[in-house]
């Protein structure tokens, strides 16, 4: 299973039109030599897409909304029961779980925006 | 006279420590003797064959050989089951390389024993495959398998393949009777016929029964009823008890037993299935052409299981057909 | 009602769905491009609740075009209705200046025989001088398919456990309520997601206490959804025909995973004769592969899907009598319930596996059978101080049947 983090990631050399297809349909954008998720109304074409390239699994990192690290679903004990493991998504990492008032942390990260 | 026969597993006491005591598998152990002799010149190697046919216990005696008294240090067990993704694989042979890095003086390379490879998807394979390229100037492989053809072509090409063939029954009985004699056992003649037939070639399902056995008998003897006793105490009387009730029509609580094996160990779909196909043969009242339906009921579930999202509802769906099955073969009997 | 009282203000209040969120500030601040959005997604992560914030704060009113006063009443009509005009449409929409437009849970309202009302909406959309905002639940869009090409799409997922439980822990501080946590993550895990359904099983478990622990949630009652399962549960599997099963499967607000572990929990009390069974099962496995496959190849499957589990409920109609509902999906609460069976027998595994060199599976297999009749046998066997065990494993090996 390949990790790829939504932010940049690269990917093996692709033909023309493949490469205009994954810009136009999957989803993808492409800057500075790298590729990062565009549309995340679709990630789930994006993930097949990546798939159809890569002929492995593909796991995106997560952002941690709290603290900005990117961490892996895989570690997570409610891994089973997530319905959007491994998709390009926010979460709170593993290490800010721990700390207390995380819900007044995330509303006050969130109004500085 | 200290009672010893439950302090420790006697498969374990009993292990051959070196090559030679390895009994019954000239011609492997021949060909490994060479490459033994020549350390640089062995590539990685493919153990295929049933369970219990001495696959791990050649791999050990090769890591003892080649690494000195601190074999254990250098070399590193993993099961493909165990680790949660190829990627876990991947970090513990990283770590490992790298905490053996200072040794290299002193020994060739370290020892990777991967077990279970044959349960690993092709894309996990095609990934160890590459683990494999990047790390062999410092370690080598040793990949065990039940089946090589589950094993894709790019790793078996890279291995010297060696086939683990099921022991013969007097090689078994030769076995037996050797640790019953270590642990001043009787065995009695109706015994290890009976211990044969339930171990079906696997030398180590044996020997853990005839060690259950010396517990079940009387004055150190083990007599045919004590061994027939025990098969019954060690069936895993769960998966057969699922089967039968499911082909009694019992559907409901036959599922339950099915939940609990999924929740309780964390077995997949898969695990199940294997393990009923392994019970399958046990139950006596059904007739080979029986038999061979259900198998491909099984077929078509097992085939289900990796391409759906449920275990459990392929799982209760293979039960709901067996209940169908076993509630026409009831009418068949009854005309 | 928590979900009252805790409905959020602000858009900061509201958890998960951080890009749809942006996206749709963005799309509201610009008031160009897409005159109408459409946020899509699951019950319960905010949809609605992040309309109401942001309207707020852009000063807009919002119209709910649903609500059932009559002012509204009337309008959807002449907008829904079969002699609707476009002069009608356009009169509306300047009167409301100053105003957004709600739809929610528009393909809710429509159904899947009300092709009329989307196309209505569509054209109300390309004409509106106001901002138009609908909600669906439906991921796929399949009934609004002409109104997808009109709108700026918002996808909302599932909120995120970890966030769910957050919430829930605020909740509680406030309320003076002392839950453990593990308690928390059961009822975030059981609501997938859903925040209002979280926070009313919250409100329900805690009622008359004042302190939360693990056991008491024996039986999730979700007594919201309860209703609504009840509902839908009964249309399907008593409808008299596929078509019948279908529709009520696609009216019903749930997602697709829950309605398939929830029918496969269901089968064996619907059909209790075992050819029904596993006729109906077979179909139900397939609709589980396919599930398994919608997730990397296309959405397009969900429609197999879901005319799989439509006919799984109706396989013999004419054997159909009413049964008490399992629900909620027995696995999950089965999977916690031998959570720490699981992780006991896992350890002792791992202790078997490291002595013997092989797999925790195959000491579950292999060892563990012998063994079990070992100890069994012989309580004061030294086999369990040789493998590491402590008297808690010990005790647990001797207790297995």
């Amino acid at each position: 299973m390949k990790v790829l983090s939504k932010r940049g990631f690269k990917l093996p050399r692709l033909g023309k039109d493949k490469f205009v297809e994954l810009m136009r349909k999957s989803g993808i954008g492409y800057e500075d030599g790298c590729f990062f998720v565009k549309d995340y109304n679709n990630v789930e074409r994006t993930m097949n897409a990546l798939f159809q390239i890569l002929s492995e699994e593909v796991a995106f990192n997560q952002t941690c909304v709290l603290c900005g690290e990117e961490f892996q679903c895989l570690n997570c004990k409610h891994y089973d029961v997530c319905a959007t493991h491994d998709l390009p998504l926010n979460c709170i990492c593993y290490g800010c779980r721990l700390k207390p008032n995380l819900y007044d942390m995330y509303v006050s990260r969130f109004k500085e925006e | 006279m200290e009672k010893t026969n439950d302090s420790l597993m006697w498969a374990e006491k009993y292990r051959p420590q070196t090559l030679d005591e390895v009994a019954n598998l000239k011609d492997i152990i021949d060909s490994l003797k060479a490459f033994l002799r020549n350390p640089n010149t062995m590539p990685h190697l493919l153990f295929a064959g049933m369970p219990g046919t001495g696959k791990t216990t050649v791999s050990l005696c090769i890591a003892r050989q080649l690494l000195g008294p601190s074999w254990k240090t250098f070399t590193l067990e993993l099961n493909a089951s165990d680790e949660r993704g190829i990627d876990m694989v991947r970090d513990r042979i990283k770590q490992f390389s790298r905490y053996s890095r200072g040794a290299f003086a002193s020994i060739p390379y370290v020892i990777i024993i991967l077990d279970e490879c044959d349960q690993m998807t092709a894309s996990a394979q095609t990934a160890l495959r590459r683990i494999m390229e990047t790390s062999s100037h410092t370690c080598r492989f040793i990949l065990i398998c039940n089946y090589s053809s589950k094993i894709i072509e790019p790793i078996q090409s890279r291995c010297a393949i060696f086939r683990f063939s099921v022991s013969q029954k007097e090689e078994i009985a030769r076995y037996l009777e050797s640790i019953a004699k270590k642990e001043h056992l009787n065995l009695l003649h109706g015994a290890t016929e009976a211990i044969l037939d339930y171990s079906q070639g696997d030398l180590r399902r044996a020997i853990n029964l005839l060690q259950t056995c010396a517990v079940y008998g009387s004055k150190g003897n083990v007599d045919e009823k004590t061994v027939l006793q025990v098969i019954g105490e060690v069936s895993p009387a769960q998966v057969q008890l699922m089967l039968v009730k499911a082909l009694n029509g019992n559907f409901i609580e036959a599922r339950e037993m099915m939940y609990n094996l999924i929740t309780i160990y964390g077995l997949s779909g898969s695990d199940i299935l294997r393990q009923i196909h392994k019970e399958l043969f046990k139950i006596s009242h059904l007739s080979d052409a029986d038999k061979a339906e259900i198998e491909s009921i099984i077929g078509e579930y097992d085939f289900r299981i990796l391409e759906g999202a449920n275990d459990d509802i392929q799982l209760s769906a293979m039960l709901a057909q067996l209940s169908r099955f076993g509630k026409a073969k009831g009418k068949l009997n009854e005309q | 009602m928590w979900t009252e009282k805790y409905r959020p203000e602000d858009v900061a209040q509201i958890v998960g769905n951080e890009e749809a969120k942006v996206s749709f500030t963005r799309w509201l601040e610009r008031k160009q491009g897409r005159k109408a959005a459409l946020l899509y997604g699951p019950a319960g992560v905010g949809k609605t609740a992040l309309v109401h914030a942001m309207s707020k704060k852009f000063q807009y009113e919002v119209i709910e075009m649903n609500a059932s006063d009559t002012r509204t009443e009337k309008t959807i009509l002449k907008i829904a209705g079969p002699s609707t005009t476009l002069a009608s449409l356009e009169k509306f929409s300047r009167n409301t200046k100053g105003s957004l437009l709600l739809f929610d849970e528009v393909d809710g309202i429509f159904g899947k025989e009300d092709r009329g009302g989307v196309a209505a909406i569509t054209k109300l959309v390309e004409q509106s001088q106001v901002p138009v905002v609908l909600t669906a639940n439906d991921p796929d869009l399949q009934k609004l398919r002409p109104l997808k090409k009109v709108v700026h799409l918002i996808r909302f997922r599932r909120v995120r456990i970890p966030l769910v439980v957050a919430l829930l822990q605020k909740i509680c501080k406030n309320e003076g309520i002392v839950a453990e946590h593990e308690a928390l993550e059961i009822i975030a895990q059981n609501s997938q997601g859903d925040v209002r359904s979280a926070i009313n099983d919250l409100q329900s478990l805690c009622k008359g206490k004042q302190v939360l622990k693990t056991e008491d949630i024996v039986q999730l009652p979700m007594r919201n959804r309860a209703l609504d399962i009840h509902d839908t549960l009964t249309q399907i599997f008593s409808a008299r025909t596929t078509t019948e099963a279908l529709a009520a499967i696609k009216r019903s607000s749930f997602d697709y995973d829950t309605f398939l572990l929830t029918i496969h929990d269901n089968l064996p009390l619907r059909y209790s004769n075992p050819d029904e069974l596993s006729v109906a099962y077979d179909i139900l496995s397939k609709a589980d592969v396919f599930r398994g496959r919608i997730r990397q190849e296309n959405w397009g499957l969900l429609s197999y899907f879901f005319g799989l589990l439509a006919w799984s409920s109706t396989v013999a109609p004419e054997t159909y009598q009413p049964f008490d509902f399992m629900y909620p999906p027995k696995r999950i609460l089965a999977m916690f319930w031998t959570k720490n069976k699981r992780i006991l027998m896992q350890t002792i595994c791992a202790k078997i596996g490291k002595k013997c060199h092989v797999s925790k599976k195959s000491a579950y297999f292999e060892f563990m059978p012998f063994i079990k009749a070992i100890v069994k046998k012989e309580g004061k066997s030294r086999l369990p101080l040789w493998f590491g065990l402590d008297k808690k494993e010990t005790d647990y090996i001797k207790a297995l049947d």
